[in-house]
């Protein structure tokens, strides 16, 4: 296949681990973990529609393609998980002119407290903070 | 959908779709017939190589090395308006131009990236229909891109990116037949031109990258109906079945994204075949047939009569999709191919086998030990990536060379290739899932200039087919992704470089002896034609895809900035 897409926080996130492209810094799991029944219902759900439409061809509907999304302690950090959504490290595309701050947060939002993930919500202001 | 034309074409509105057709018919058209493939007349370029033998070498000798320096624009037309391509905004590249202006007596056809067929008249520039198909909204098109169109009798055959084979009228752009190939739900699709044979019109699939199982697949030119598949990767009860372990060979990749070649003595169409999927090697061990393969194909029945693997249980993804150009040399039938994977074959095609004769590196490569007698590599061990081991090699994912195409000058021996060198790659495996139509990789993509690349990445290579010794070079700084066009008048004319030139090649020696600056990078095939006695130079710009993705690499790795402009023009060149 040629020389390949693409979209993904696949191995954009790891090219981004790699190098040390991580600009929030990896917190514990366990540090941030918050119960996901505190994400509100139709904030997931809506984050679902907006992740199947827009990352789900990379990362897959269970979060377990491209760059694994399930149980990548990365995602404890939500500052890192808007950013990378924002800026496309490597070679995923850049989602910043084209989502919204409120459209991120719940995407990010949804990766957060999905696939037994459990880290709780993100709120848009602190996407916005980030652009 | 039929649209109309100049006024189009005039327009910057894509909603001038909407309107009345206004196209201008072609009163006579040229039936295109097996003859006619099999020797074109010498003003003519009827398909994507201008002949079956890949060769893309034109016999028309009016440009020469004495007058090049006279070639001017005779014409140039914008290829938009263009459609959206999608629903999905943040598109993951630069829509490209790749396909060739391809000419029947006077009318020329070419492909948009969005889907669209463009007429026109090859003397004059002006427009005489355009058709477009149309995509579904929510495809996300990874390669948004086309390769050009196949004739055959009065037809025009374009593959789409979900999955179709469109047939319309030459005289009219009227659509005749679309046919399905498969499921762009679970990531199939066509960037290439078709390749007709006889009557047959065959395609071949991309989309390994999201674990699709490849295949070649002939249609009936005149009704559309399928008349056969043939698959890439074997089912475990077909030849090579074994070389699969488990169900591995269900999302086994090996897509087929260049259109084949056609050797007329042997009656088989070459195909080259895509690596595996996923990437890494030791999650399907075995050495994955047809994958990183040509294949030998029966126009009629699609039955496979030959193959050749360049390596086995691929591990980079240096696909093999290029088909071998074929050439008759002191009598001897030769395949010749520049791999991906940074290697030279030269193969002797008699009776209709690929028989390896002699294998050289054509860039640095650091993967390789050798290769036997049979042409089978061996490999350095730690330059194969695993499950959770990480490898360095070279030459990166985007391998010596990609797909654009080389060209061969019959009279000379020699044929001349754009490559890249003095770039590295790494990966690492990781568990994957799959799931349909979501990436299938199981490793990143990792690319790294070197210290060469200071000097030079890109380059044009000539080499003597007759010895395998490589006569000239002509590096680039930049990258070079240019198909190559060769002349009877000993020219060698690319484009390929971000700096957006195009340049004639002194056969012979490799100097520069003409360039014009254009409006936007090229990697679409030039082409050369005859119309009332004049030759012409056409190609047209349109930067994107994956020369604009490497060069984005380039530019992390030595922190630069490129920006190379889009285009999206034919232009012609004349005396």
């Amino acid at each position: 296949m040629n020389g390949f897409p693409i979209l993904c926080l696949g191995a954009a996130a790891t090219l981004g681990l790699m190098a040390g492209m991580m600009p929030f810094g990896a917190s514990k799991a366990d540090a941030l973990q918050v119960k996901s029944e505190l994400v509100d219902a139709a904030v997931m759900e809506q984050g679902e529609a907006l992740y199947r439409k827009n990352c789900r061809f990379c990362h897959g509907t269970k979060g377990t393609s491209g760059k694994r999304l399930a149980g990548n302690e990365m995602v404890a950090d939500a500052g890192y998980v808007a950013h990378v959504i924002l800026v496309g490290p490597g070679y995923m595309t850049a989602f910043a002119e084209h989502l919204s701050d409120q459209e991120i947060a719940m995407i990010t939002t949804y990766v957060r407290n999905s696939w037994g993930n459990s880290y709780g919500p993100m709120d848009s202001s602190a996407v916005a903070a980030l652009r | 959908m039929k649209t109309p034309n100049r006024l189009m074409a005039a327009s910057l509105l894509a909603m001038s779709f909407a309107l009345p057709a206004q196209a201008i018919d072609i009163p006579e058209y040229n039936p295109v017939t097996a003859e006619r493939l099999a020797n074109p007349e010498p003003g003519n370029w009827l398909t994507h190589r201008r002949t079956y033998d890949g060769q893309g070498h034109s016999p028309l000798d009016q440009i020469t090395t004495e007058n090049v320096s006279d070639l001017k624009v005779a014409w140039s037309l914008p290829t938009g308006p263009y459609a959206k391509l999608s629903d999905f905004a943040a598109l993951p590249a630069r829509p490209a131009h790749q396909s060739p202006v391809m000419v029947n007596d006077g009318v020329m056809f070419m492909t948009t990236p969005d889907q669209q067929i463009i007429s026109v008249d090859a003397d004059t520039g002006e427009e005489f229909w355009r058709f477009r198909h149309d995509l579904p909204s929510d495809i996300i098109p990874v390669h948004p891109t086309n390769r050009g169109v196949a004739l055959w009798g009065d037809k025009v055959f374009m593959a789409t990116l979900d999955a179709k084979v469109v047939a319309v009228d030459a005289k009219t752009g009227e659509k005749l037949w679309e046919a399905t190939t498969a499921d762009w739900e679970h990531g199939y699709y066509s960037t290439l031109a078709p390749l007709v044979v006889d009557g047959v019109v065959m395609i071949g699939v991309s989309g390994g990258e999201f674990g699709i199982r490849g295949f070649v697949q002939g249609f009936d030119a005149d009704t559309g109906e399928s008349l056969w598949k043939t698959h890439t990767i074997p089912s475990p009860d077909e030849p090579g079945g074994d070389t699969w372990p488990g169900d591995t060979w269900k999302t086994g990749g090996g897509s087929v994204w260049i259109t084949g070649n056609y050797d007329l003595k042997n009656n088989l169409a070459m195909w080259g075949v895509g690596n595996a999927a996923p990437w890494i090697g030791d999650m399907r061990p075995g050495d994955n047939l047809y994958t990183t393969s040509t294949i030998g194909l029966d126009p009629k029945t699609g039955e496979i009569k030959t193959h050749f693997q360049y390596h086995w249980n691929g591990n980079w993804d240096w696909d093999e999709v290029v088909p071998p150009t074929l050439m008759t040399l002191d009598g001897q039938d030769l395949a010749v191919r520049f791999a991906r994977n940074g290697w030279i074959y030269k193969m002797d095609r008699t009776g209709g086998q690929l028989d390896f004769i002699e294998g050289k590196p054509y860039v640095y490569q650091n993967v390789f030990t050798g290769l036997d007698e049979n042409g089978r590599p061996s490999y350095d061990p730690d330059r194969v990536a695993g499950t959770g081991k990480r490898a360095d090699f070279c030459p990166s994912a985007w391998g010596g060379r990609d797909w654009p195409a080389d060209a061969y000058n019959p009279n000379l021996g020699m044929l001349f290739i754009s490559v890249n060198e003095n770039h590295c790659g790494s990966a690492e495996g990781a568990v994957v899932e799959y799931e349909p139509g979501v990436l299938y990789l199981g490793s990143g993509l990792e690319m790294t200039p070197t210290e060469g690349a200071k000097d030079h990445i890109g380059a044009l290579q000539a080499w003597d087919i007759r010895t395998l010794e490589k006569k000239w070079q002509v590096n680039f700084k930049m990258p070079n992704w240019g198909p190559v066009l060769s002349t009877e008048g000993g020219l060698v004319f690319v484009g390929g470089t971000g700096d957006a030139k195009f340049r004639a090649f002194d056969a012979n020696s490799g100097e520069i002896v003409w360039e014009h600056q254009m409006d936007g990078g090229i990697i679409a095939p030039p082409t050369s034609f005859e119309v009332d006695g004049k030759q012409y130079i056409a190609v047209t710009t349109g930067w994107g895809v994956d020369g604009d993705r490497f060069q984005g690499y380039i530019d992390a790795g030595m922190g630069t900035k490129t920006e190379i402009p889009q285009g999206g023009t034919i232009w012609v060149f004349a005396l």
